[in-house]
């Protein structure tokens, strides 16, 4: 006896209900019962072990301005249903319709504990957005490319309908969510490795089992206008501490930052320091501070009136193997201090 | 700490970092970046004798400081020569 | 040179009468290789020395683990197994040698911790041999011989980094004396002096170790490298040991002495040569470069390397955390400016999830194409375990302290460093960080 089929709530769009184009955005949330527009394709291609029971479509506009009083009412829809799994799109690189889409998963995910999918094109800066809270299918860039995307976003709306979630992403072919876990693969990695650069040298494009994450772009700081003003604060990521690290700072990973009091020193003393980052030899910096924490140039500069005041204390910490959440969030903690403390420039030491 | 010095610059607190590899405060953006000593040493060198050494340091500080003070559009990399 | 490797795999470990290798059941003499370690202990560093055996499967957990060793003789072929320690330094890789594929030989001693650098002191290295953490240490699979050392205070990290390392390989060669009069179960032959067909792929291996001062260095022929230009050498000096790991300081990112004479690559690279493709060498030299421009330099000696020996393509691999992946990804790059293909393996970081920020911690744009070697950044709960061996305490934060803490306990560290080859930096693991 065939198992029942996978119950599915589709989500499209105006254009793809038949209603209109660009000029039809903000057209009203509207329902059937049944498949329409790209779900009849989809249905062809489930050959009954999915079914979409009901079909959901609204104004790109009119959903992207009104999020939670349409949102509302699209979970209401598809409460009613009790759908085994939520489809959306393909809505390929149509920027408002793919937020649509990545909005209407999302709120049936959190509201109502049903898992999503959508097909998106990798470009659609929807992706980054939603990847995170559903499954996302790449397709290709326009409608042109219907007939490609739907095979896809039927196989895997299938098995996700099935099992309540899919195998990982380079198997299942979905867009990375970023979510990685440690797992036994069959081959150890310098077999993969061995394979990957074979592949390579056949003149083939293996995908590779780490993708690069790029940096943000933070523009740089108006330039200080009045150096001999200013006040300088000295922050360091080499964790150099008060002899028997009175804050016990960790030697990596860090969780917190020290504040150190300078006050009176024309240098940092040998003996009443110590380097405690656990990723580079500490001797030098141990003999002598100053390579690290360099107040002894600057209070020569601040005797010359280069500036006008270096701050009473430095910040520490061990910079190593902190993760860049953590990085932003004492960097930001570090930068509220210095303001708080009327700096104006901050010398920052890296090891 | 490049993430860190960037944090500064979007509090709009101007920082110039001093580090041995400049390559990676590049990569990570780090707008103002001194070439410094060496990694167990970014602002010394204990190769030099103490004098020299103090004034390789002064110099480091020095261009921080005129790192902090000059306009950059992008990652710039300042070095410090001691002749 | 050609080189032949015969094995021997062991069924069960345990003291006895005699040490010797019967039915698969390797015995040994506990009270003679005692007195043996203790007697050659020239400088008498080592205050008490006991042997424990732990098995795979066993509820134990091993601490305190320094170096582990392969238990291998060369029969055949100039010099010993591990040249260059404690015997001349002649070359190998040629003739005929005898290995105990799952024996290893560990090295666990409290080395003082007093004073000194932030960087070099052994940080505690754990081994589970079941439970959730045994999967990250290829040393939960074997049987295992911990020479238990207690050492004598007041001396320097040198002596003690010597001393440790003398008894492992005493302990070592004394048991591959037992493999003299046997034969092999099965053996493989590796031949680099047969003209190769030249259609096939030249492919080269970087090899990047670590070495920034006692405690953290590795050994080449018996002698630290830490002014080391990178090197060519034969894939069967490596298989030979002519390379052994003093490195003690980060227990994930270390590749031992006994991974280094079965290092995955380039065994599965050797068995390959001459039907799926040409390895034309290893190439060997040292990270953590202190200046950018030793860095570059390093890096461009090394790519060149394999530049002249022809090869088309590069695997990477390296010892260390980010300091030394910059020197690798500077290698990766100027072999990509090159036309040199490069792919690296590599561990992760990404948080527990794995959406935190950055997943390698230096890269290149270069690295297209790179293989995962797991996320060291995972949360871990070591379970209770029945015994702990090699030491009865763990030693967990030097910064703060370092004070004991009971090493039987549940418990759970934020991320794996800790956990011995944790990393899998040498890529003999089969975890992997899996995107979803």
């Amino acid at each position: 006896m065939m198992a029942k089929p996978v119950r599915i709530v589709h989500y499209i769009n105006q254009f793809f209900a038949g209603i209109g184009g660009e000029e039809k955005g903000s057209s009203p949330l509207e329902y059937c019962e049944g498949p329409k527009g790209p779900g009849l394709g989809l249905t062809g291609l489930f050959k009954g072990e999915a079914e979409i029971v009901r079909t959901l479509w609204c104004g790109d506009n009119l959903i992207n301005q009104n999020q939670e009083e349409v949102l509302k009412r699209v979970v209401e829809l598809v409460a009613e249903v009790k759908p085994d799994l939520v489809v959306a799109g393909p809505a390929f690189n149509a920027g408002r319709y793919g937020l649509a889409c990545g909005m209407v998963v999302k709120a049936c995910k959190e509201k109502l504990g049903i898992p999503g999918l959508m097909g998106l094109f990798p470009e659609n800066p929807a992706v980054d957005i939603y990847k995170k809270d559903t499954y996302i299918v790449p397709v290709g860039e326009s409608a042109v490319k219907m007939k490609d995307a739907l095979p896809k976003l039927a196989a895997l709306a299938v098995k996700l309908g099935k099992n309540g979630k899919l195998d990982n992403a380079l198997v299942d072919g979905y867009i990375q969510t970023g979510y990685r876990y440690n797992e036994y693969v069959p081959e150890n990695a310098a077999h993969r490795a061995i394979s990957m650069l074979m592949k390579r040298l056949k003149g083939g494009e293996p995908i590779t089992e780490v993708p690069l994450r790029g940096f943000e772009k933070v523009p740089p700081a108006e330039p200080l206008a009045d150096l001999k003003k200013a006040t300088i604060a000295i922050v360091t990521g080499g964790g150099m501490v008060p002899k028997g690290n009175p804050d016990n700072l960790k030697q990596a990973f860090a969780d917190a930052f020290g504040t150190y009091s300078i006050e009176g020193l024309t240098e940092l003393p040998a003996g009443d320091y110590k380097g405690i980052h656990g990723g580079f030899d500490s001797t030098w910096v141990d003999l002598d501070p100053d390579r690290v924490v360099p107040v002894d140039a600057l209070r020569v500069l601040e005797k010359e009136g280069k500036f006008a005041k270096l701050l009473d204390h430095y910040y520490s910490l061990c910079g190593i193997g902190t993760n860049v959440a953590m990085s932003k969030k004492l960097g930001s903690e570090i930068a509220e201090e210095l303001k708080r403390k009327n700096v104006q420039a901050a010398i920052f030491t890296s090891t | 700490m490049s993430t860190m010095q960037k944090e500064a610059e979007r509090a709009g607190i101007p920082a110039a970092l001093i580090t041995a590899i400049p390559s990676v405060a590049k990569s990570v953006g780090v707008s103002r970046i001194i070439t410094g000593g060496g990694i167990p040493y970014p602002a010394g060198d204990p190769n030099l004798p103490a004098d020299r050494e103090f004034e390789f340091r002064k110099r480091l500080v020095e261009k921080a400081l005129e790192a902090i003070t000059a306009q950059v559009q992008e990652p710039t990399v300042f070095h410090v020569t001691l002749a | 040179m050609k080189l032949e490797r015969g094995y021997f795999r062991i069924t069960d470990l345990a003291f006895a009468d005699k040490t010797g290798l019967e039915k698969g059941i390797f015995k040994v003499n506990k009270k003679e290789l005692i007195e043996r370690l203790l007697a050659e202990d020239e400088n008498h560093l080592i205050k008490t020395l006991d042997l424990e055996i732990v098995k795979p499967g066993e509820d134990a957990r091993i601490v305190h683990i320094l170096d582990t060793l392969s238990v291998g003789l060369k029969i055949e072929g100039e010099g010993l197994f591990m040249p260059g320690n404690l015997c001349d330094p002649v070359i190998v890789g040629e003739g005929k040698t005898l290995l105990v594929e799952n024996l290893a030989v560990m090295e666990c001693a409290e080395l003082p911790w007093a004073g000194k650098s932030a960087l070099l002191y052994p940080r505690d290295a754990i081994v589970d041999m079941t439970g959730p953490a045994a999967g990250y240490s290829p040393f939960s699979e074997t049987f295992n011989l911990i020479l238990k050392m207690e050492m004598v205070t007041g001396a320097s990290d040198v002596e003690y980094d010597n001393a440790v390392r003398s008894a492992g390989i005493r302990a070592s060669r004394y048991l591959a004396e037992v493999l003299r009069a046997l034969t092999p179960e099965r053996s493989e032959i590796f031949d680099f002096s047969k003209p190769v067909d030249p259609a096939l792929k030249k492919i080269a291996y970087v090899i990047q170790c670590q070495n920034q001062g006692t405690y953290s260095n590795t050994f080449l022929y018996g002698h630290e490298v830490s002014n080391i230009v990178p090197i060519r050498l034969s894939p069967t000096e490596v298989l030979d040991g002519c390379l052994v790991s003093g490195n003690y300081v980060w227990p994930c990112f270390k590749v031992p002495s006994f991974i280094y004479s079965n290092m995955p690559a380039v065994l599965e690279l050797s068995r390959g040569h001459g039907r799926d493709w040409n390895f034309v060498g290893v190439v060997f030299d040292r990270g953590h470069n202190n200046s950018h421009f030793e860095k570059q330099r390093v890096a461009n000696l090394a790519a060149n390397q394999t530049r002249l020996m022809g090869a088309e393509g590069v695997i990477i691999s390296w010892e260390g955390g980010g300091n030394a992946a910059t020197d690798a990804m500077l290698t990766l790059q100027r072999c990509e400016a090159w036309g040199i293909k490069a792919v690296p393996y590599t561990f992760e970081f990404g948080g527990p999830d794995g959406t935190e920020g950055i997943l390698l911690v230096d890269d290149v744009p270069e690295a297209k194409y790179v293989v995962s070697t797991g996320s060291i950044e995972k949360p871990i709960t070591l379970p209770m375990v029945k015994r702990v061996a090699g030491g009865d305490c763990l030693r967990l934060r030097k910064e703060t302290g370092g004070a004991p803490e009971p090493a039987e306990v549940e418990r759970t560290l934020d991320v794996i460093t800790a956990l011995y080859c944790g990393a899998n930096q040498s890529g003999i693991g089969k975890l992997a960080g899996v995107p979803y």
